[in-house]
Protein backbone atom coordinates (compact mmCIF):
# COMPACT_ATOMS: atom_id res chain seq x y z
CA UNK A 1 0.00 0.00 0.00
CA UNK A 2 3.07 2.15 0.36
CA UNK A 3 3.27 2.34 -3.46
CA UNK A 4 -0.06 3.98 -3.86
CA UNK A 5 -0.13 7.61 -4.28
CA UNK A 6 -2.27 8.83 -1.54
CA UNK A 7 -3.48 12.17 -2.85
CA UNK A 8 -5.72 9.56 -5.42
CA UNK A 9 -6.56 7.08 -3.28
CA UNK A 10 -8.85 9.17 -1.01
CA UNK A 11 -12.25 7.56 -2.95
CA UNK A 12 -14.14 11.26 -4.00
CA UNK A 13 -10.55 12.31 -5.18
CA UNK A 14 -10.65 9.03 -7.41
CA UNK A 15 -13.68 9.47 -8.00
CA UNK A 16 -13.33 12.77 -9.60
CA UNK A 17 -10.22 11.86 -11.72
CA UNK A 18 -11.88 8.43 -12.84
CA UNK A 19 -14.60 11.03 -14.00
CA UNK A 20 -12.28 13.48 -15.78
CA UNK A 21 -9.93 10.78 -17.22
CA UNK A 22 -13.06 9.92 -19.80
CA UNK A 23 -13.65 13.52 -20.64
CA UNK A 24 -11.44 16.28 -22.25
CA UNK A 25 -13.33 18.59 -19.34
CA UNK A 26 -16.29 19.03 -17.34
CA UNK A 27 -18.10 21.69 -15.26
CA UNK A 28 -18.80 22.20 -11.46
CA UNK A 29 -22.62 21.20 -11.97
CA UNK A 30 -21.76 18.11 -13.83
CA UNK A 31 -18.85 16.51 -11.26
CA UNK A 32 -21.59 17.29 -8.00
CA UNK A 33 -23.93 15.31 -9.69
CA UNK A 34 -21.71 12.72 -10.12
CA UNK A 35 -19.77 12.52 -7.37
CA UNK A 36 -22.65 13.18 -5.11
CA UNK A 37 -20.70 14.96 -2.77
CA UNK A 38 -21.79 18.98 -1.25
CA UNK A 39 -20.62 21.87 -2.97
CA UNK A 40 -18.18 22.57 -0.22
CA UNK A 41 -16.76 19.18 -0.01
CA UNK A 42 -16.19 19.04 -3.61
CA UNK A 43 -14.65 22.26 -3.79
CA UNK A 44 -12.28 21.21 -0.93
CA UNK A 45 -11.47 18.01 -2.80
CA UNK A 46 -10.73 19.97 -6.02
CA UNK A 47 -8.57 22.23 -4.82
CA UNK A 48 -6.62 19.64 -2.75
CA UNK A 49 -6.03 17.84 -6.66
CA UNK A 50 -5.54 21.74 -8.21
CA UNK A 51 -2.48 22.14 -6.13
CA UNK A 52 -1.21 18.59 -6.49
CA UNK A 53 -1.25 19.83 -9.75
CA UNK A 54 -3.86 16.79 -11.20
CA UNK A 55 -6.18 18.90 -12.48
CA UNK A 56 -6.33 22.54 -13.82
CA UNK A 57 -9.63 24.49 -12.78
CA UNK A 58 -10.67 27.56 -15.06
CA UNK A 59 -13.71 29.90 -13.97
CA UNK A 60 -15.22 31.45 -17.07
CA UNK A 61 -18.62 32.70 -17.80
CA UNK A 62 -21.86 31.06 -19.93
CA UNK A 63 -23.48 34.12 -20.78
CA UNK A 64 -24.37 35.52 -17.36
CA UNK A 65 -23.80 32.41 -15.35
CA UNK A 66 -20.61 31.77 -14.41
CA UNK A 67 -19.07 28.74 -14.86
CA UNK A 68 -16.06 26.66 -13.58
CA UNK A 69 -14.69 24.48 -15.69
CA UNK A 70 -12.25 21.51 -15.13
CA UNK A 71 -10.06 19.18 -16.66
CA UNK A 72 -6.76 16.49 -16.06
CA UNK A 73 -3.90 18.09 -16.39
CA UNK A 74 -1.28 15.56 -18.19
CA UNK A 75 0.24 15.27 -14.80
CA UNK A 76 -2.73 14.26 -13.54
CA UNK A 77 -3.60 11.93 -16.13
CA UNK A 78 -0.29 9.90 -15.77
CA UNK A 79 -0.53 9.56 -11.98
CA UNK A 80 -4.01 8.37 -12.74
CA UNK A 81 -2.95 5.88 -14.71
CA UNK A 82 0.13 4.67 -12.75
CA UNK A 83 -2.70 4.34 -9.18
CA UNK A 84 -5.01 2.29 -11.39
CA UNK A 85 -1.67 -0.03 -12.77
CA UNK A 86 -0.81 -0.31 -9.03
CA UNK A 87 -4.19 -1.14 -7.51
CA UNK A 88 -4.43 -3.80 -10.41
CA UNK A 89 -1.01 -5.36 -9.73
CA UNK A 90 -2.33 -5.43 -6.35
CA UNK A 91 -5.47 -7.13 -6.80
CA UNK A 92 -4.54 -9.07 -9.25
CA UNK A 93 -2.72 -12.45 -7.86
CA UNK A 94 0.60 -12.91 -10.13
CA UNK A 95 0.47 -16.53 -11.26
CA UNK A 96 2.20 -18.91 -9.13
CA UNK A 97 2.95 -16.53 -6.43
CA UNK A 98 1.46 -17.82 -3.50
CA UNK A 99 0.05 -15.71 -0.37
CA UNK A 100 1.43 -16.97 2.85
CA UNK A 101 -1.09 -18.25 4.96
CA UNK A 102 -0.35 -19.11 9.27
CA UNK A 103 -3.24 -21.64 10.23
CA UNK A 104 -3.52 -21.58 14.52
CA UNK A 105 -1.50 -24.16 16.07
CA UNK B 1 -19.68 8.34 -1.29
CA UNK B 2 -19.26 4.97 -0.99
CA UNK B 3 -15.58 4.00 0.20
CA UNK B 4 -14.97 1.85 -2.56
CA UNK B 5 -14.80 3.18 -5.95
CA UNK B 6 -15.59 1.03 -9.02
CA UNK B 7 -12.71 3.41 -11.55
CA UNK B 8 -14.56 1.59 -14.74
CA UNK B 9 -18.13 1.89 -13.62
CA UNK B 10 -17.12 5.51 -13.22
CA UNK B 11 -15.30 6.46 -16.07
CA UNK B 12 -18.07 5.27 -18.09
CA UNK B 13 -20.45 7.59 -16.82
CA UNK B 14 -19.78 10.27 -19.22
CA UNK B 15 -20.58 8.33 -21.97
CA UNK B 16 -23.69 6.87 -20.08
CA UNK B 17 -24.68 10.78 -19.08
CA UNK B 18 -24.38 11.74 -22.73
CA UNK B 19 -26.47 9.29 -23.47
CA UNK B 20 -29.42 9.66 -20.58
CA UNK B 21 -31.38 12.59 -22.48
CA UNK B 22 -31.78 10.73 -25.21
CA UNK B 23 -31.00 13.85 -27.50
CA UNK B 24 -28.31 11.62 -29.38
CA UNK B 25 -31.27 9.36 -29.95
CA UNK B 26 -33.43 11.83 -31.61
CA UNK B 27 -31.15 14.06 -33.73
CA UNK B 28 -29.23 10.71 -35.11
CA UNK B 29 -32.91 9.12 -35.56
CA UNK B 30 -33.65 12.59 -37.40
CA UNK B 31 -30.63 12.30 -39.47
CA UNK B 32 -31.42 8.87 -40.69
CA UNK B 33 -34.51 9.93 -41.63
CA UNK B 34 -33.97 12.99 -43.33
CA UNK B 35 -31.35 11.30 -44.85
CA UNK B 36 -32.83 8.48 -46.32
CA UNK B 37 -36.65 9.59 -45.98
CA UNK B 38 -36.76 12.63 -48.32
CA UNK B 39 -35.26 10.43 -51.55
CA UNK B 40 -36.89 7.91 -50.92
CA UNK B 41 -40.19 9.79 -50.55
CA UNK B 42 -39.08 11.37 -53.54
CA UNK B 43 -38.97 8.65 -55.47
CA UNK B 44 -42.20 7.58 -54.87
CA UNK B 45 -43.41 10.50 -55.94
CA UNK B 46 -44.20 10.98 -59.93
CA UNK B 47 -41.61 12.88 -61.78
CA UNK B 48 -41.32 16.66 -61.92
CA UNK B 49 -39.70 18.98 -59.46
CA UNK B 50 -38.62 16.53 -57.08
CA UNK B 51 -36.82 14.41 -59.53
CA UNK B 52 -33.32 16.15 -58.47
CA UNK B 53 -33.45 14.35 -55.19
CA UNK B 54 -33.66 11.11 -57.22
CA UNK B 55 -29.82 11.60 -58.96
CA UNK B 56 -26.87 10.90 -56.73
CA UNK B 57 -25.64 14.56 -56.60
CA UNK B 58 -28.94 15.11 -54.92
CA UNK B 59 -28.79 11.90 -52.31
CA UNK B 60 -25.51 13.03 -51.63
CA UNK B 61 -26.68 16.63 -50.63
CA UNK B 62 -29.23 15.89 -48.45
CA UNK B 63 -27.20 13.31 -46.75
CA UNK B 64 -24.37 15.98 -45.82
CA UNK B 65 -27.12 18.84 -45.40
CA UNK B 66 -28.80 15.80 -42.79
CA UNK B 67 -25.37 15.43 -40.83
CA UNK B 68 -24.40 19.28 -40.78
CA UNK B 69 -28.05 20.29 -39.39
CA UNK B 70 -28.87 17.38 -36.40
CA UNK B 71 -24.99 17.87 -35.62
CA UNK B 72 -25.66 21.42 -35.19
CA UNK B 73 -28.94 21.08 -33.67
CA UNK B 74 -28.03 18.85 -30.91
CA UNK B 75 -24.96 20.59 -29.96
CA UNK B 76 -27.98 23.77 -29.15
CA UNK B 77 -30.22 21.32 -27.44
CA UNK B 78 -27.65 20.23 -25.51
CA UNK B 79 -26.57 23.58 -24.31
CA UNK B 80 -30.21 24.65 -24.09
CA UNK B 81 -31.75 21.10 -22.51
CA UNK B 82 -28.70 19.40 -20.84
CA UNK B 83 -25.83 21.40 -19.48
CA UNK B 84 -28.33 23.29 -17.36
CA UNK B 85 -30.21 20.98 -15.81
CA UNK B 86 -27.18 18.35 -14.95
CA UNK B 87 -23.92 20.23 -15.80
CA UNK B 88 -21.40 20.51 -18.85
CA UNK B 89 -19.13 17.97 -20.37
CA UNK B 90 -17.30 17.13 -23.22
CA UNK B 91 -15.14 15.01 -25.13
CA UNK B 92 -11.64 15.14 -26.00
CA UNK B 93 -11.53 14.93 -30.16
CA UNK B 94 -10.56 11.92 -32.18
CA UNK B 95 -6.58 11.71 -32.65
CA UNK B 96 -5.19 12.01 -36.10
CA UNK B 97 -4.33 8.50 -36.32
CA UNK B 98 -7.63 7.24 -35.19
CA UNK B 99 -9.55 9.14 -37.55
CA UNK B 100 -7.13 7.91 -40.28
CA UNK B 101 -7.82 4.52 -38.68
CA UNK B 102 -11.35 5.04 -39.06
CA UNK B 103 -11.12 6.85 -42.55
CA UNK B 104 -9.55 4.03 -43.74
CA UNK B 105 -11.92 1.17 -42.87
CA UNK B 106 -14.98 3.08 -44.40
CA UNK B 107 -13.36 3.15 -47.62
CA UNK B 108 -12.16 -0.65 -47.35
CA UNK B 109 -15.55 -0.93 -47.52
CA UNK B 110 -17.08 1.52 -49.84
CA UNK B 111 -13.97 -0.12 -52.27
CA UNK B 112 -15.14 -3.84 -51.36
CA UNK B 113 -18.60 -3.13 -52.47
CA UNK B 114 -17.97 -1.52 -55.15
CA UNK B 115 -15.52 -4.50 -56.16
CA UNK B 116 -18.10 -7.03 -55.41
CA UNK B 117 -20.97 -5.28 -57.28
CA UNK B 118 -18.03 -5.63 -60.28
CA UNK B 119 -16.88 -8.66 -59.80
CA UNK B 120 -20.25 -10.71 -59.12
CA UNK B 121 -22.46 -8.54 -62.00
CA UNK B 122 -24.10 -11.60 -63.05
CA UNK B 123 -25.38 -12.28 -59.13
CA UNK B 124 -27.10 -8.48 -59.37
CA UNK B 125 -30.19 -10.05 -58.05
CA UNK B 126 -28.89 -11.81 -55.47
CA UNK B 127 -26.49 -8.99 -53.99
CA UNK B 128 -29.65 -6.45 -54.19
CA UNK B 129 -31.74 -9.23 -52.12
CA UNK B 130 -28.76 -9.64 -49.89
CA UNK B 131 -28.35 -5.52 -49.41
CA UNK B 132 -30.88 -4.98 -46.65
CA UNK B 133 -30.00 -8.13 -44.44
CA UNK B 134 -26.24 -7.16 -44.42
CA UNK B 135 -26.72 -3.77 -43.87
CA UNK B 136 -29.45 -4.83 -41.17
CA UNK B 137 -26.63 -6.94 -39.72
CA UNK B 138 -24.36 -4.54 -39.52
CA UNK B 139 -26.32 -2.39 -37.32
CA UNK B 140 -27.72 -4.61 -35.27
CA UNK B 141 -24.44 -5.56 -34.13
CA UNK B 142 -23.14 -1.60 -33.60
CA UNK B 143 -26.20 -1.31 -31.94
CA UNK B 144 -25.57 -4.24 -29.94
CA UNK B 145 -21.81 -3.35 -28.96
CA UNK B 146 -22.73 -0.27 -27.86
CA UNK B 147 -25.21 -1.27 -25.53
CA UNK B 148 -23.79 -3.70 -24.20
CA UNK B 149 -20.11 -1.65 -23.75
CA UNK B 150 -22.25 1.42 -22.35
CA UNK B 151 -25.02 -0.40 -20.71
CA UNK B 152 -28.01 1.22 -22.88
CA UNK B 153 -30.86 -0.96 -22.73
CA UNK B 154 -32.43 1.04 -25.36
CA UNK B 155 -29.66 0.46 -27.64
CA UNK B 156 -30.70 -3.43 -27.05
CA UNK B 157 -33.89 -2.69 -28.49
CA UNK B 158 -32.81 -0.39 -31.08
CA UNK B 159 -30.89 -3.91 -32.48
CA UNK B 160 -33.98 -6.00 -32.46
CA UNK B 161 -36.13 -3.67 -34.14
CA UNK B 162 -33.55 -2.77 -37.02
CA UNK B 163 -33.52 -6.64 -37.28
CA UNK B 164 -37.46 -6.80 -37.06
CA UNK B 165 -37.71 -4.29 -39.69
CA UNK B 166 -35.21 -5.64 -42.26
CA UNK B 167 -37.69 -8.89 -41.66
CA UNK B 168 -41.10 -7.05 -42.25
CA UNK B 169 -39.18 -5.60 -45.62
CA UNK B 170 -38.00 -8.62 -46.73
CA UNK B 171 -41.08 -10.53 -46.23
CA UNK B 172 -44.02 -8.14 -47.16
CA UNK B 173 -42.52 -5.61 -49.23
CA UNK B 174 -40.78 -5.72 -52.86
CA UNK B 175 -38.18 -3.14 -51.64
CA UNK B 176 -34.73 -4.44 -52.57
CA UNK B 177 -31.19 -2.96 -52.63
CA UNK B 178 -31.01 1.00 -52.70
CA UNK B 179 -34.42 1.32 -52.20
CA UNK B 180 -34.97 -0.91 -49.04
CA UNK B 181 -31.89 0.61 -47.64
CA UNK B 182 -33.64 3.89 -47.46
CA UNK B 183 -36.33 1.84 -46.19
CA UNK B 184 -34.82 0.28 -43.61
CA UNK B 185 -32.64 3.71 -42.77
CA UNK B 186 -35.81 5.49 -42.25
CA UNK B 187 -38.05 2.56 -40.45
CA UNK B 188 -34.51 2.54 -38.26
CA UNK B 189 -34.41 6.45 -38.03
CA UNK B 190 -37.92 6.80 -36.49
CA UNK B 191 -37.51 3.90 -34.00
CA UNK B 192 -34.71 6.27 -32.64
CA UNK B 193 -36.45 9.49 -32.78
CA UNK B 194 -39.44 8.04 -30.62
CA UNK B 195 -36.88 6.35 -28.12
CA UNK B 196 -35.22 9.87 -27.83
CA UNK B 197 -38.22 11.60 -27.28
CA UNK B 198 -39.29 9.00 -24.44
CA UNK B 199 -35.79 9.67 -23.06
CA UNK B 200 -35.91 13.38 -23.30
CA UNK B 201 -39.69 13.45 -21.77
CA UNK B 202 -38.49 11.50 -18.81
CA UNK B 203 -35.06 13.10 -18.58
CA UNK B 204 -37.02 16.72 -18.06
CA UNK B 205 -39.52 15.20 -15.57
CA UNK B 206 -36.74 14.11 -13.69
CA UNK B 207 -34.46 16.99 -14.01
CA UNK B 208 -36.18 20.19 -13.46
CA UNK B 209 -34.24 22.99 -14.77
CA UNK B 210 -32.53 24.65 -11.59
CA UNK B 211 -32.72 28.10 -10.38
CA UNK B 212 -29.16 28.25 -9.39
CA UNK B 213 -26.87 26.30 -12.03
CA UNK B 214 -23.36 27.13 -10.76
CA UNK B 215 -21.57 27.01 -7.15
Amino acid sequence: MSELNRVIHEPARLTILALLSSVKEADFLYLLRETGLTKGNLSTHLMRLEEAGYVEIEKTFRGKIPLTLVRLSSEGRAAFQVYRKSMKDILTPTKGRRVPVQLPT
Amino acid sequence: MESRVDVDEVSLRAAKYWMEDGLVELMFGLMMMLASGIPLAARALPKGSLETFMSPFGNQAISVASIYATTWGLKKLKERITYPRCGYVAFPQPTRKRRTVVMGFALLIVVAMALATLLLADYRGLLSRLFVPAAAATFAACFLAGGLQYKQPTMLWEAFLTLLFATILGLFTNLRGGQGFEALTTMVGVSMAIIGAFRLRRFLKTNPRPRETQA
